[in-house]
């Protein structure tokens, strides 16, 4: 349907005055660009960071007041479980374990007033799918993710590097169903889908001719495939779409195999301080695998921290120490990441986003008012370390940074109460306007949609959302 | 006050005649700049002089005449209705051109005088700039004449949209009448429906009843009459006293005007209101249809005969269609080409080389009706490629969203059976809507868990996927609001959902509730109502019958259409969601819909009667992105067009021509009883949680007491993830690297009385922990008649650190080795589903191979364009893309299958290249090699022969647009 009445309707109603002057040789472009003067960019590329499974604002980017563990401690007494470090920033603290992000947040602008959607029931990947999309499942169409329609509206910087890639989520844990389920482009089509590289230190492979295959070998197949394709009898007359797109496809595939660019996927051709200042395992790496990739000319650039329920950031036990063991893992490559975009005069240009679904607390599941199933035992006072920590799961108020793209430096936008429930209390923003805000910094416009089915589809729904302007320079 | 005496003036007819003369006056600096312009570019470097005195006169009078417009243009702006924004833009890009060919004038004078090189650049700059700026001015300025929408009333939500001057006869007509004395009923029915079209496409938006802004709706009479919070909105016989015409004369930019959004009503449009009002505001009972609705009866036309050439009715439709469009029958393809086509459509494999060659030497002229026939009968294959047609259309998966919990349910077994037997397709229809518990997932939808927009309850999914699965009816913008696209309203898309409630279904719009409960109901009132008293169970049944009835036209027309669309590769109506679209040729395919319901709706036989027509055997066309994509009333049939191979094709085309590309399946037809194990391995833990075990060498060891010697039989099945070597009482019985090779070993001769051991150490390679495991089964049968059973289980232990050498006999001391984990059972596992081979069963009917339709959905399958499910899919999207190229180009799986390929060839063909060639080409291409590409192969083995050549050949082969095309 979307291309039923584009070029050829366009033209019958292009009115006499301007083909007069179109007749006169001006440009045609600058008639078909249509009246809306589109947004000016402030990015190129897009690196998400995320926090998969739930990284509670109060132990990381918005500390309250910290009770340390004792046993017979009353567990709503607790509100951190961290003391608080002082920043780059005046008067902004951080939790402690994060002192590297702590250094370099001068560069960028924390938000303490992401909502969550409430979906009811919490079940990690719907709000995942609803954080990545802006849509909350299921939908009458299959919807993409946010990386997919970057994707489609800049399009490739570097032919061979794919626009969208996704760094660091294994498809074999659990719930990974419903991780594919928006690890997607969706409608677009699938050539705006992700790139996944489950493991960056294997990235390249992807990118590189079969395991064991030598280039002469490689080149000589392609090469017996083109004189084969070149004398098939069948079908020589004609033209059709369907086979000259996948002759296309194969010779774009070749040349990306066999491209120098693809070198950004190989990490070992790292500095080895360089690779050593991300290496805290693959979430590390990931951000090392980002910077390269940033460089060769990718959109849109996703590092999860990884989604495995009950793993990573989804602490239902021992909260405390497996923050401590997540902040570790995520603290030095992220500001190394910054710090190197910064150097190289990219961070100017690439928005660095870092979120999580949603939230935790000690107490409160769901939000403040909400009946949602608690989902951990808590007991009103802690005999032992492993019930020291943020295990259920809180949409009130959570945390998010920008760095780059435009974004402000040194700015807190937004707060949360200093009292349980922690809720956001200034300022609230929702996926809505994260999304917008995204956009608005790539050039894409609110207006943005794809006609599917006869109806036009949004970005975000119903195009509802205005990017936070305050957050730009 | 000066606005004032603007007002006064701009009510003089001169002013506006003036004003209307703008554009006129406008085209005039626009050629004279434009000009003047490119005959200065020519004088450039200082040539053509001689061009300079006409250049000057046309700069002069340019910059004149372009004030002249821009005052005459102020005059009509001021006058008339326009949107205000593009009125400023071209107000002011217009004044700023006049401005800059005044100065282009000034400096060109200036350079004349002073001669001076530099002088004449800046002045050529100024003509440039003047130039550039009347471009905008005329962009805006075409913009405002043909509405700032001009760009967006092309969408096509817009597309039936009104013109300009349509209701001018009908307004001359009634105001004759009138002039009589007499207007009729019918004219005011017309004018009235007229009335409501202009209402519908340029108010509903903002004023229908489920969104009724400033209180007003005017979608239904009642509404219209009663008005809105500011009162009534038309006052029946005098328009001038009517808030509404009021409204819609204001100047547009009036916070009162209307429509406030989209474009300004056309004059005919107000006009036609105007009349409407004067003439009493009728009200016709006539509904008024926005979009065009296909006809419901279904009758069975009679085919043309045109001549006596064609027996087959369909050949006779196209005949005519043929002559009507000046199209000449092609002939119909070669036996090769044809077998090819028919085993991809009605099987979805290759055809067998000695079948082909069998079947091109038949000379009998009804062997192709046999081979159709004899295709159709091969009951397992052709269910087994119509399952992923079916598995789309009916949003069956085998994993996907919801299964996880409990919210989702397969229809596998039901489907397969219903395919299997050719159950008739009412029948069939009748089972989904009204389902036992095998047929009752389609109607249950997926449910996430935790609350979901109210568009997505199951009730909707359901009355969402009956209307698009089987009616070509999309109800998905009417669950959330009255549809912009259709003539749905929410109304209708709740009271088919209510069919399925249990509960009163509350009306919610856009996820606010209305206040308002659903009365089940049919889309379609005419064919019959649903009893509201009955429980869920009885509405189903009442609404199976409903939907099931002949009078029914749409059920089965659009059943035909699909099948129509799958071997003809483009509906007779397109899209083949959208059933209301105009078909290209309406008789035919309502012949064949009825011809469906008159052979006891055996879809076979609708399959046997399209595949039988010369029409199906023509030769395939080839179209372009652009052609292949029209709606059925723009497309011109010429032949079938070109289909690529699906995923499942492909895959199975991969495994015939090459090595089985799958071992495990989601779905076993024949229930192979497979050997009970689990898959085991290293239970590894991170922060008390079980994760998978870090990739390396592990060692497993198992002990069991055998009583007595006296064997039989002992079979050993085994099959590890990744590499491995097992020993039986300390001696080495197999190896392997390959998890989907199940070793099968008679180890009776390794047995002995009293303790037994097997080992088996094994690997896991790669970077990343991902699952692993070994699975074995030992079954053994003594002459006593005694029987054990060994298995891999849970009594395993293991080790992850090399252990002393004597680790693989009896007698050595593993008390300190940790006992393995499980992952799961041999019969169904998650990680590698239902390995097929793992069974001791010799006999019995068995798969084949494991076909493509009957594994989970996996990265290949889905970068080759398989849906995952999750939503009703009716056609896939087969467009080749760059991720889909590097996976078929250095994806493991391809390269994986096609090495076992080489392989095997180089076991059938190593001493003979030449057939071995010739082989490839007949399997993979039903046709031997040209002499050209026989020599370019040949050459290839000849210069590199070996395993890695024949597996490039293979890979050549496979990527070839002619392999993956369906000619």
């Amino acid at each position: 349907m979307s291309d039923r009445m584009n070029r050829r309707d366009f033209l019958k109603k292009t009115s006499a005055a301007t083909l007069a002057a179109m007749a006169a040789s001006f440009p045609a472009s600058s008639f078909l660009s249509g009246c809306e003067p589109g947004i000016e960019s402030s990015a190129d590329t897009v690196i998400l960071l995320w926090m998969a499974g739930g990284m509670a604002h109060t132990e990381t980017f918005d500390p309250k007041a910290y009770t340390p563990f004792e046993k017979g401690l009353e567990s709503n007494r607790v509100l951190s479980t961290f003391p608080k470090i002082p920043t780059a920033v005046d008067d902004l603290y951080f939790s402690e374990g994060l002192e590297s992000i702590a250094d370099i947040i001068d560069r960028g602008t924390v938000i303490r007033s992401y909502r969550a959607a409430d979906m009811g029931h919490i079940l990690h990947s719907r709000h995942q799918y609803h954080w990545h999309t802006c849509y909350e499942p299921p939908q009458t169409v299959d919807v993409p993710h946010i990386g997919a329609w970057i994707a489609r509206e800049r399009g490739p910087i570097n032919p061979v590097i794919p626009p969208f890639v996704s760094i660091g989520q294994r498809f074999d844990v659990g719930e990974s169903e419903e991780l594919k389920a928006y690890h997607t482009a969706g409608f677009l089509g699938s050539e705006y889908g992700p790139f996944l590289i489950p493991d960056p230190s294997s990235g390249l492979d992807s990118v590189r001719p079969p395991v064991g295959m030598s280039i002469e070998r490689f080149e000589r197949r392609h090469q017996l495939y083109r004189d084969l394709v070149e004398q098939s009898p069948v079908g020589e007359r004609s033209s059709d779409y369907q086979k000259e797109s996948m002759m296309r496809a194969m010779e774009r595939s070749y040349a990306l195999l066999k491209s120098p660019d693809a070198e950004a996927f190989d990490l070992s051709q790292e500095p080895k301080e360089t690779y050593q200042a991300y290496n805290t395992g693959r979430f590390g790496l990931g951000c090392l695998l980002a910077k390269r990739l940033t460089e060769a000319g990718a959109r849109f650039i996703n590092v999860t921290t990884e989604y495995e329920p009950f793993m990573g950031w989804d602490t239902h036990e021992n909260g405390h120490t497996r923050a401590v063991k997540m902040k570790q893992m995520i603290d030095r490559p992220i500001a190394q990441l910054i710090k190197d975009l910064e150097q190289s005069g990219r961070l100017e240009r690439t928005l660095i986003v870092l979120a999580s679904e949603f939230s935790r607390d000690m107490m409160v599941e769901g939000r403040p008012g909400q009946k949602v199933q608690d989902q951990v035992e808590v007991p009103d006072v802690m005999e032992d370390i492993s019930n020291y920590g943020m295990h259920r799961h809180f949409t009130d108020g959570c945390s998010l940074l920008m760095f780059g793209g435009g974004i402000k430096k040194g700015l807190v936008y937004g707060k949360t109460a200093d009292e349980r429930p922690c809720s956001t209390i200034e300022k609230q923003v929702g996926i809505d306007e994260i999304h917008q805000t995204i956009y608005h910094a790539m050039g894409i416009s609110p207006e943005t949609n794809y006609v599917i089915e006869g109806r036009p589809f949004y970005t975000t729904p119903d195009g509802h959302g205005e990017a936070i302007h305050e957050l730009f320079i | 006050m000066f606005l004032m005496f603007l007002d006064t003036l701009s009510e003089l007819w001169i002013w506006q005649l003036l004003g209307r003369m703008h554009p006129l006056i406008v085209h005039f600096p626009i050629a004279v700049l434009v000009v003047a312009f490119l005959l200065e570019l020519l004088t450039v470097r200082g040539k053509r002089s001689e061009l300079r005195a006409g250049i000057r006169w046309l700069v002069y009078i340019g910059a004149s005449f372009s004030l002249m417009a821009v005052l005459v243009g102020l005059m009509l702006a001021y006058g008339a209705n326009y949107p205000e924004s593009t009125l400023n833009l071209h107000q002011w890009s217009g004044i700023a051109t006049a401005i800059a060919a005044l100065l282009a004038a000034w400096l060109m004078y200036r350079a004349d005088s002073s001669g001076q090189k530099k002088d004449l650049n800046i002045y050529r700059g100024a003509l440039g700039v003047t130039v550039l700026l009347l471009t905008f001015a005329g962009h805006f300025g075409a913009s405002l004449t043909h509405g700032s929408d001009y760009i967006t009333e092309v969408l096509p939500w817009n597309y039936e949209t009104l013109s300009e001057g349509e209701f001018g006869e009908l307004l001359a007509e009634v105001a004759e009448h009138r002039e009589m004395g007499m207007v009729a009923e019918q004219h005011l029915n017309e004018v009235n429906i007229g009335v409501r079209r202009i209402f519908a496409h340029s108010c509903y938006r903002c004023h229908a009843s489920d969104d009724m802004e400033g209180g007003l709706a005017l979608d239904n009479e009642e509404a219209v009459m009663a008005g809105g919070d500011g009162g009534p909105v038309i006052t029946p016989g005098d328009p001038d006293d009517s808030e509404l015409m009021r409204r819609l004369l204001l100047p547009a930019g009036h916070e009162d005007a209307m429509p406030q959004r989209g474009r300004a009503l056309f004059s005919d449009e107000v006009e036609l209101i105007r009349m409407w009002i004067e003439l009493g505001a009728h009200w016709s009972d006539e509904e008024v249809q926005t979009f065009r609705e296909a006809e419901m009866a279904l009758s069975k036309p009679e085919p043309p005969q045109r001549s006596t050439e064609f027996e087959n009715p369909i050949d006779r439709f196209v005949d005519d269609y043929f002559e009507e469009q000046g199209i000449r029958w092609p002939e119909s393809v070669d036996d090769g080409l044809f077998m090819r086509r028919v085993y991809m459509d009605v099987i979805g494999l290759l055809p067998e080389p000695d079948e082909l060659e069998e079947f091109v030497s038949d000379t009998s002229p009804d062997k192709r009706d046999r081979l159709i026939d004899s295709l159709l009968n091969r009951k397992h294959d052709y269910t087994q490629h119509s399952l992923s047609f079916w598995n789309d259309l009916l949003r069956n998966a085998y994993i996907g969203t919801g299964f996880i919990t409990g919210g989702r349910k397969q229809i596998t077994d039901w489907l397969y059976d219903a395919l299997e037997n050719n159950k008739p397709y009412n029948r069939m229809v009748s089972e989904l809507v009204s389902p036992d518990e095998k047929s009752e997932g389609f109607i249950r939808g997926i449910q996430w868990r935790g609350d979901v927009n109210a568009s997505q309850t199951t009730e909707m999914q359901a009355a969402q996927n009956l209307s698009q699965s089987f009616l070509g009816v999309n109800l998905k913008c009417a669950s959330c609001h009255n549809s912009f696209v259709s003539n749905w309203s929410l109304e209708e898309a709740y009271s088919l959902a209510a069919v399925f409630s249990d509960t009163l279904l509350a009306i919610e719009r856009c996820d606010e509730p209305t206040g308002n409960f659903a009365e089940p109901g049919f889309l379609y009132s005419e064919l019959g109502e649903v009893d509201k008293e009955l429980p869920t169970d009885g509405r189903l049944n009442q609404l199976a019958d409903i939907v099931t009835q002949n009078a029914n036209g749409r059920l089965y027309r659009t059943i035909a259409n699909r099948h129509w669309q799958r071997l003809m590769g483009k509906g007779l109506v397109e899209p083949v969601d959208e059933m209301d679209t105009k078909p290209w040729n309406q008789e035919l395919l309502d012949w064949l819909a009825a011809d469906l319901i008159d052979h006891d709706y055996d879809q076979k036989y609708l399959m046997y009667s399209i595949l039988r027509s010369r029409t199906y055997q023509l030769p395939s066309v080839g179209l372009n992105a652009e052609q292949a994509g029209v709606p059925s009333d723009e497309f011109v049939f010429s032949g079938p067009l070109r289909k690529r191979l699906t995923a499942e094709q492909f895959t199975d085309a991969l495994t015939q021509l090459a090595a089985p590309v799958y071992s495990s399946v989601a779905y076993d037809p024949f229930d192979t009883q497979i050997a009970e194990a689990s898959w085991i391995w290293f239970d590894a833990l991170e922060d008390g949680r079980n994760v998978f075990a870090p990739p390396g060498q592990y060692y497993l060891r198992h002990t069991f007491e055998l009583p007595a010697e006296n064997i039989d039989e002992a079979r050993l099945l085994v099959s590890v993830d990744e590499r491995f070597e097992l020993y039986l009482n300390g001696e080495m019985i197999s190896e392997g690297n390959d998890w989907r090779q199940v070793e099968r070993i008679d180890v009776s001769g390794h047995l002995t009385t009293g303790e037994n051991i097997l080992a088996v150490e094994a690997e896991k390679g790669g970077t990343t922990a991902e699952p692993a495991g070994v699975l074995l089964n030992l079954q053994i049968t003594q002459s006593d008649g005694g029987w054990h059973e060994v298995s891999s289980n849970n009594e395993w232990k293991i080790i992850n650190q090399e252990p002393d050498p004597a680790w693989i006999v009896a007698g050595f001391d593993d008390n300190d080795w940790q006992t393995v984990r499980s992952f799961g059972s041999s019969l169904d596992n998650k990680y590698w589903g239902r390995l097929v081979e793992f069974t001791h069963e010799a006999s019995g009917e068995r798969l084949q191979f494991v076909r493509a339709s009957l594994v989970e959905n996996d990265d290949f399958q889905k970068a080759m364009g398989r849906p995952t499910r999750e939503i009703v899919t009716t056609k896939r999207d087969l467009d080749p893309t760059l991720l889909q190229a590097l996976e078929l180009t250095n994806g493991e799986l391809v390269n994986d299958v096609l090495s076992r390929g080489a392989d095997r060839w180089i076991r059938e063909y190593g001493d003979n290249p030449d057939e071995m060639i010739r082989q490839i080409y007949l399997r993979s291409l039903s046709r031997t090699p040209t002499d050209r590409e026989a020599r370019i192969a040949g050459e290839m083995l000849a210069q590199v022969p070996g395993k890695e050549t024949v597996q490039d050949l293979l890979w050549a082969i496979i990527m070839k647009p002619e392999f993956q095309i369906i000619y």
